[in-house]
């Protein structure tokens, strides 16, 4: 029972080694300020750094249009290379893609009006008998019902679930990337969870 | 605390993003209630799976597209500005030398009124144009409407006619 507690889950986050954290590879920032002089070398690094997380981003929340989010990924990085002098360093550099990249999939869903305004997930009484869901799902059903579950998600939901859980953004940097209020993060991100621990439930 | 104030708070206990006390209290509900201590199961679970989810690999050619597409927006880009400066150019141009020239215009145009009204016809002499005005003001400058010749000059000051 005491694998769920705070210390515990701590735990379990990846810890860099001390030899990465002190390896010569350049931060973020230092490469935006390179960049930002004229280095395209430093752009590309950028590039390579984070073309995966951004695309794996947008493919989860554009519901798996392979095409589509890989297209999307190129708008992000050229969005990035026009308008890199608007990043002023007061955050992170990941929260200021993100952010560029949760803009263009809104824009994204506007022009091709795949909106989905509200998911019609049942929501269960609070008397239901939580039971635990590692014991009731296969393995091999796992990321497959995960993913239906997701997608069944609204589009404000998926986000939000996907930058907390996947990506394990602080709500402050969710907060930020998304524009939301601190608040609005923790309630979204409940009901999100909610909702998609009810639909695996049901399945 | 009931179960259900808890369970809306066991996803910011398990981020770790709930205060010291609050973190605790919920720690001691969590550890005597079954239903509790399944959902925060069934969060950590959702987690995992979350973390382990993976998307399908980039394309190899993502790079070189990406490059082409940025060349691309440097050439639009360049162009456009070329288009907003020539457009800003032909606004501004036209209302430079409306500015410029009409006040010229507007003083060479009351001088033949006032030729007129004395019975001559325009300031086609120089000397017959001062025979019959005089400058209001001491300061006196020649402008000139063609600036190959000194025909068309004329003094950019109010004059009144001597009569």
């Amino acid at each position: 029972m005491n694998s769920v507690f705070k210390r515990e889950v701590d735990n379990t986050l990846k810890v860099t080694p001390l030899a990465t954290q002190i390896s010569s590879e350049p931060s973020d920032e230092m490469l935006i300020s390179q960049f930002v002089k004229g280095s395209k070398s430093s752009y590309e690094l950028l590039v390579q750094r984070y073309k995966k997380r951004v695309f794996e981003f947008i493919y989860f929340q554009i519901k798996q249009h392979r095409h589509d989010a890989e297209d999307l990924t190129q708008d992000v990085f050229v969005e990035l290379y026009k308008k890199v002098e608007n990043f002023r360093h007061e955050s992170k550099f990941s929260t200021y893609l993100f952010s560029i990249a949760k803009n263009i999939v809104l824009n994204y869903f506007r022009s091709n009006s795949r909106f989905f305004s509200f998911s019609q997930l049942l929501n269960k009484s609070e008397d239901v008998e939580i039971i635990n869901l590692h014991d009731q799902l296969s393995n091999e059903a796992e990321q497959k019902q995960i993913l239906l579950a997701i997608n069944s998600l609204s589009a404000d939901e998926r986000q939000i679930i996907y930058l907390c859980d996947k990506e394990n953004f602080s709500y402050l940097q969710v907060s930020e990337i998304l524009n939301i209020k601190l608040g609005t993060v923790r309630s979204r991100l409940s009901t999100a969870r909610q909702k998609v621990i009810s639909a695996l439930r049901d399945n | 605390m009931k179960c259900n104030d808890i369970q809306i708070n066991l996803g910011e206990f398990m981020d770790n993003e709930m205060n010291h006390e609050k973190s605790l209290m919920i720690k001691k509900h969590v550890q005597e209630c079954k239903q509790c201590f399944n959902q925060t199961q069934n969060i950590l679970f959702l987690k995992q799976q979350l973390e382990s989810l993976k998307g399908p690999s980039l394309n190899s050619d993502f790079e070189i597209k990406l490059q082409e597409r940025i060349k691309k927006s440097n050439t639009k880009s360049n162009y456009s500005k070329f288009l907003a400066l020539a457009a800003s150019i032909a606004l501004i141009a036209p209302l430079v030398h409306y500015l410029t020239f009409q006040p010229q215009l507007n003083v060479q145009k009351q001088f033949i009124i006032e030729l007129e009204s004395i019975g001559k016809t325009a300031f086609d002499e120089y000397e017959s144009f001062h025979k019959w005005t005089q400058v209001v003001s001491s300061e006196e400058s020649l402008v000139c409407g063609d600036a190959m010749s000194k025909r068309y000059c004329s003094l950019d000051k109010q004059y009144l006619s001597r009569i």
